[in-house]
């Protein structure tokens, strides 16, 4: 377990043991003299080969400032509990099939979009609490604002919500996502240094991608995707088999099940109204068994096309 | 080459060309309709990164009839607007791409459902 420090404003050496107890020097981070600089993560103690990676995974662009803003909304157990179930959300499509996924990344997109509002009107309220609310704020005005957004989050999120569950540890305050008093207490109090308590680099690696929210989760699918049949690929070079019939196995199921895919997701959202939650499901299913067949049909068949192509070939 | 592998090689094709007809498309047509500040708006939703490739694809070159029975009408692109702002070599090229990439999807769709139905597999 490594415990992971990130905090939004500089600490020199005196302010730091004022405010944790304990002292900067403990403290590990690249380039670190004497200041704990914001948006850096650090941990406690000497780093173990493990942090280090943790420290890795979560130090490119501004992938900590991302998650100080949204630990200091969701609670700092939640947002490690959020990231694995759209990452988690991910994965299981993109295991079934090329570019199906996509239609389900539009939904899992909007599940952030929803924790995301809900955590902007969260920090409203807090500013509103801290004083430095927008003109024409108040206290009240927030915490509806805060309200309307965790309703909406309960009524069409409960299956990825429940995901989240598993990861979180049980608290008797309950968290943020299930209970809007303790998300309001939070915000009430929440400091400027945050603690994350980060068991491996795996964790550390869904944070960092769930920081960068928006489109990037929508190409990551397909991005997913194709590394898994690179390595198919890979394996296939390493066991010195025929690497370049492999890859074109590959490439062509990825092709004909991401046009098969593309074509159902577009024709089922012309001629079927699908703003509804069963008729995502349904339109995921679908996408997701055209693109799974012909996926498995390529895979089996188009090896003896290869084979057909060279011996053309090589006859000529 | 057995039937399967031949119907296969030919949906491959047909799939490929219009793998390269999305990207010329896309890069001439649908850039030019992402710069300009009337049409930006009604390119329809884009559940990933080029999906109003799609759109625009399918606002082009869908016939009149059916354009009209469309459901969801937020997520398509606005075909009035955008054949107001396209040449008649955009909109072939529109042609060209859209119905390549649906018979290669419905292709390989209806070939799944053959396949399956007949057992038509090696083993």
């Amino acid at each position: 377990m490594a415990e992971i420090l990130i905090s939004n404003r500089a600490w020199n050496k005196p302010q730091f043991k004022q405010m944790c107890g304990e002292s900067l020097d403990e403290m590990q981070c690249s380039g670190s003299d004497g200041v704990m600089w914001p948006y850096e993560p650090y941990t406690v103690g000497q780093t173990s080969y493990n942090e280090e990676l943790i420290l890795r995974a979560l130090r490119n662009n501004h992938c900590p400032q991302n998650i100080h803003a949204l630990s200091s909304a969701l609670g700092e157990d939640n947002i490690v509990g959020v990231s694995d179930a759209t990452v988690k959300l991910h994965d299981t499509t993109s295991a079934l099939a090329g570019s199906a996924s996509t239609i389900h990344a539009a939904r899992s997109d909007k599940f952030v979009l929803v924790v995301q509002r809900y955590q902007d009107t969260l920090l409203a309220y807090r500013d509103v609490t801290h004083g430095k609310g927008t003109a024409g704020a108040t206290k009240a005005s927030a915490g509806i604002a805060v309200s309307a957004a965790f309703e909406h989050m309960q009524k069409h999120f409960q299956r990825e919500l429940n995901m989240t569950a598993g990861v979180q540890r049980a608290s008797r305050k309950g968290t943020p996502l299930r209970n809007r008093t303790r998300a309001l207490n939070i915000a009430r109090s929440s400091r400027s240094i945050k603690k994350l308590e980060l068991v491996s680099t795996l964790q550390a690696g869904k944070l960092a991608r769930f920081s960068k929210y928006g489109k990037a989760l929508g190409t990551g699918v397909v991005a997913i995707d194709f590394a898994s049949r690179i390595g198919n690929v890979q394996i296939t070079y390493k066991a010195d088999g025929n690497w370049e019939r492999e890859l074109f196995v590959e490439s062509s199921s990825f092709t004909l099940s991401a046009l098969a895919g593309t074509a159902t997701a577009k024709a089922g959202v012309a001629f079927f109204v699908v703003a509804t939650p069963v008729g995502w499901v349904g339109l995921i299913v679908l996408a997701a068994a055209a693109s799974m067949g012909i996926n498995h049909i390529v895979k089996e068949e188009s090896g003896g096309v290869y084979d057909s192509i060279m011996e053309w070939i090589s006859a000529l | 080459m057995t039937l399967v592998q031949t119907i296969l090689s030919i949906l491959l094709a047909v799939g490929f060309a219009a793998c390269i007809l999305f990207v010329i498309f896309g890069q001439v047509t649908v850039r030019k309709l992402r710069k300009n500040p009337e049409t930006k708006q009604a390119l329809g939703i884009e559940f990933t990164s080029g999906w109003d490739i799609l759109n625009v694809a399918q606002a082009l070159s869908l016939p009149a009839v059916l354009e009209k029975r469309l459901k969801n009408r937020a997520f398509h692109a606005n075909a009035d607007l955008l054949y107001k702002h396209t040449t008649v070599f955009d909109r072939v090229l529109a042609h060209m791409f859209f119905w390549l990439w649906m018979s290669a999807g419905f292709g390989s769709i209806v070939f799944t459902l053959v396949y399956f139905l007949f057992d038509l597999g090696q083993n």
